[in-house]
């Protein structure tokens, strides 16, 4: 499935989750989800990690809901237990592929979705600067250090430097891109045409009908 | 042969979107760090059924990004782009909160910019970076109203919640974002075009 | 092939006048090499040549620039490549993809080339500058020269008729750069026309076909004499004088130490003492490893092996404590700024500093008199010039008085007179306070009689050299 079709299927999914109060609803998200995973032939450490990672914000909500709430707060506190894990095994849906799948994701993004290629090299960019821009930081501080002084994340200077570096750097970037014939709002090729399957936009609608028909005895 | 002056320009300069783009990952980066603290943070509050103070008092932070942006860029759209950024990089890289952080970082950019809007995107001083900061705190918390469940909490927890995060967005996207911009202005380094 | 006119070209930025009535004529089809001190105009007219300025600046351009009749810069970036191609002095800020196949991939993409020539093409260029086995290595983990390998296979790929570079082999070391120098000629003995700045002037010899000299914004061709005389110049041969420590108190001990750049190795296992209270110039080719040693000394960069400060393994040592006993003099001059004026970044220096007895007001001035600073107490550090920033961040870092003050080419960038007071300044001064200094130079006519000791870094080797060696 194209990356682009799947992150609109979770996307629509999670948005509606978001209205739904339904603790069925979100055992079914739950256990649709946990079916494909089964296909993907996950490592056991992330099953781990699919369980563990909604636990702390899941039970945080359940206890606040339980101790704190109003009204049907008992219902609620369940609702949100099990919202955070439909949430998350949802997204892992598409998250945990992501590595493998970002550069089809950027490309469809470019080539179907029509997104501006400032846009999308703008993204891939800052995404290829990560390590520099971890280190920056580091060296941000240790600088400071050097002349007596810790930046701590509640003083401006810190954010100051900060931003100097992303404006040189975004100088640098787009002069780089440039002088590689990177023009705003000129048409490009792509060596690698995206095509997005029949077959994709067919599972897509289906699974959206699906879900609709799920919530309808919950329309109130 | 073609011509730049005889093509249309871009609504969205190349450098300042990638302006956008870097000041989105910084900022991302120096509150990655609170990432533990933040879990431990609640964890620890869990039990006493007060875990979502934790988010509150973070909130802030993580919405930086908005106002920042904002305030370098000058244009209508750069906080929700600015935002959208920073969660699109956060998913990109498989952050633990992948899909969700998306949908919350638009929710974020879209609080951030009513403030810059609702004054005519004509004031980008301290009165449009304040008018963000209550306008963020409304939209998200009405966000967190549906998402969270807090609609289902009893007044005095929901005003807590509402005070502290009104708290934390004031002092990390008003306050702080003020003395950012004094900075920036004081060096010299940024030229409005 | 396009006609480039350079005519009466005067270029201000930030009030004050980079390039006085520049006028240029290039013959097509040859090799030219651009030299004069560095802040005098060079960049500013590569980058205004390549299009690049003045959109990517806040200057102020008057005069002519042209190809085949169009004004540089309004010609769209995707047909003005094909014109002019351009590399930078750093090519780690340049990319924009992960890959030098993706970079290829992206750049042919602009030129909105057919698919189906993208791949040909690519396979082509990456072979004439030898890195196809490098085709989908992460760029990051490319040395410097490899880096400027793929710079330079993306202006082929693109067939620029001119090729502008500046200080390219900045972080290329010696081998790599001779390998790069033969692709350019190749390159232009297709008929292409060639524009280098450089420092370093050997290995020109008989390639160069023009000289030009560019200094306080004035450009003139060098005629015959000045020609001969930039050409015969032999890589610089100066003896340092030197001889090897003795057995005495070490403050630095390097056990088995590695390190490397990602996977690649840049020092293999090496052990060595750096005695205290002394002064030892580090030598070595371009991107061998040296800032790579100064910045595991200061705990920014990982390293293999035990180093230890004081008999005190540093891993051990909390960061803010270490980095009061070792600093680093950084290469880029506005990572050591903390406050906004010239006058604040000295009263917090004169605050923090180890030594405030010394550093009283009137020394102060005196210093800042010998640095021509004095007349710019009232000036944003960000908007002082590079060689300004440069003096200003030297004596900041000497006034704090740090035991270890660790120099990573504090001269690059200074003319003669600065070089030579700015020496003067760090000598004194480390003197008085006791402070063992380790100084990373390429300007070694500067330093010859300085040093107490000399490290030489090459082929992932650092070893003293002096004396009877």
């Amino acid at each position: 499935m194209n990356p682009l079709i799947k992150f609109i299927t979770v996307m629509v999914i999670a948005l509606e989750l978001t209205f739904i109060k339904s603790v069925t609803v979100n055992l079914v998200v739950i256990g649709v989800s946990a079916l494909l995973y089964l296909f993907l032939h996950l490592h056991w450490k992330q099953w781990l990690w699919l369980i563990l990672l909604p636990l702390l914000p899941g039970l945080g909500s359940w206890f606040s809901l339980m101790y704190f709430g109003t009204g049907n707060h008992v219902h609620m506190a369940w609702v949100m237990l099990t919202r955070v894990f439909a949430y998350l095994w949802l997204g892992g849906l598409f998250t945990l592929k992501l590595t493998e799948e970002r550069e089809v994701f950027l490309a469809t993004l470019e080539q179907k979705a029509k997104l501006s290629s400032t846009f999308v090299y703008a993204l891939v960019g800052v995404l290829n600067f990560m390590p520099a821009v971890n280190q920056q930081i580091k060296t941000i501080r240790i600088a400071s250090q050097m002349r007596g002084q810790t930046l701590h994340i509640w003083q401006a200077q810190l954010y100051f430097k900060a931003i100097l570096s992303a404006i040189r750097w975004s100088q640098n970037l787009a002069e780089g891109m440039v002088s590689h014939g990177f023009t705003e709002g000129a048409p490009r090729t792509y060596l690698n045409v995206i095509t997005i399957n029949k077959r994709d936009w067919v599972l897509l609608a289906i699974i959206l009908i699906a879900f609709q028909l799920l919530l309808f005895p919950n329309w109130y | 042969m073609q011509t730049v002056s005889k093509s249309k320009t871009p609504r969205w300069a190349l450098r300042d979107v990638l302006l956008l783009a870097f000041v989105a990952v910084f900022i991302g980066f120096i509150f990655w760090v609170l990432g533990p603290i933040y879990n431990l943070l609640s964890a620890a509050l869990t039990p006493l059924g007060l875990a979502p103070f934790a988010n509150e008092l973070l909130i802030g932070g993580w919405m930086m990004a908005a106002p920042l942006a904002s305030i370098l860029i000058r244009q209508a759209g750069a906080g929700l782009l600015g935002e959208f950024f920073a969660a699109a990089v956060e998913m990109l890289l498989g952050g633990q909160w992948g899909v969700a952080t998306l949908l919350s970082g638009l929710v974020q950019g879209i609080g951030s910019e009513a403030g810059f809007a609702i004054l005519g995107y004509k004031h980008w001083g301290w009165r449009g970076i304040f008018a963000s900061a209550i306008t963020g705190t409304l939209v998200t918390f009405v966000w967190s109203a549906l998402r969270d469940g807090y609609a289902s909490y009893h007044i005095g927890m929901l005003i807590a919640l509402f005070i502290t995060r009104f708290v934390s967005i004031l002092f990390f996207g008003g306050v702080l974002v003020v003395a950012i911009q004094k900075l920036i202005e004081k060096s010299g380094v940024l030229h409005h075009g | 092939m396009g006609d480039l006119v350079v005519d009466n070209v005067n270029f201000a930025y930030h009030e004050s006048q980079v390039l006085t009535n520049v006028s240029l004529t290039l013959r097509p089809g040859t090799f030219n090499l651009l030299v004069g001190p560095s802040g005098g105009g060079k960049s500013t007219l590569l980058k205004l040549l390549s299009g690049l300025y003045p959109k990517f600046s806040d200057g102020q351009l008057t005069g002519k620039l042209s190809i085949d009749g169009y004004a540089i810069d309004d010609i769209v970036p995707y047909q003005r490549v094909t014109y002019i191609g351009y590399l930078f002095q750093n090519p780690t800020r340049q990319f924009v993809m992960q890959t030098p196949f993706e970079e290829l991939r992206f750049s042919l993409e602009n030129l909105q080339l057919p698919p189906n020539d993208i791949n040909t093409r690519i396979h082509d260029v990456l072979k004439t500058v030898g890195m196809l086995d490098f085709m989908h290595h992460d760029l990051l983990t490319l040395s410097g020269g490899e880096k400027q390998k793929i710079a330079l296979a993306v202006a082929l790929a693109m067939n620029s008729e001119y090729l502008l570079l500046d200080e390219p082999f900045a972080n290329v070391d010696p081998t790599a750069r001779l390998q790069l120098i033969q692709v350019i000629k190749q390159y232009q003995q297709t008929g292409k026309t060639i524009l280098i700045t450089d420092h370093d002037w050997s290995g020109y010899t008989d390639l160069i076909d023009d000289v030009f000299f560019m200094d306080a914004g004035h450009l003139h061709q060098a005629n015959q004499v000045e020609r001969a005389k930039v050409l015969k110049q032999l890589p610089i041969q100066t003896n340092i004088e030197t001889t090897l420590p003795i057995q005495q108190s070490n403050l630095i001990t390097l056990k088995k130490v590695t390190l490397s750049n990602g996977t690649r190795p840049l020092l293999s296992e090496t052990s060595l003492e750096i005695p205290k209270e002394k002064r030892i110039l580090i030598t070595g080719p371009n991107g061998v490893g040296k800032s790579t040693l100064f910045s595991a000394l200061v705990k920014l960069t990982p390293y293999g092996g035990i180093i230890t400060y004081n008999q005190q393994n540093i891993a051990k040592q909390k960061i803010a404590k270490h980095v009061r006993d070792i600093a680093l003099v950084f290469q880029n001059s506005e990572q050591q700024f903390v406050a906004m004026t010239v006058a604040e970044e000295l009263t917090q220096a004169q605050q923090f500093s180890y030594y405030p007895d010394i550093w009283t007001n009137d020394t102060l001035e005196k210093i800042l008199t010998q640095l021509n600073l004095s007349e710019l107490r009232q000036h944003v550090v960000y908007q002082l010039s590079g060689g300004q920033q440069k003096k200003l961040q030297v004596l900041i870092m000497l006034i704090i008085g740090t035991p270890t003050l660790l120099f990573d080419e504090p001269l690059a960038g200074l003319d003669n007179d600065s070089q030579q007071h700015l020496l003067e300044i760090i000598a004194e001064f480390s003197t008085r306070q006791h402070q063992t200094i380790l100084f990373i130079s390429h300007q070694l006519q500067a330093v010859t009689h300085w040093f107490d000791y000399h490290l030489h870094f090459e082929n992932k080797q650092l070893v003293y050299l002096g004396g009877d060696s």
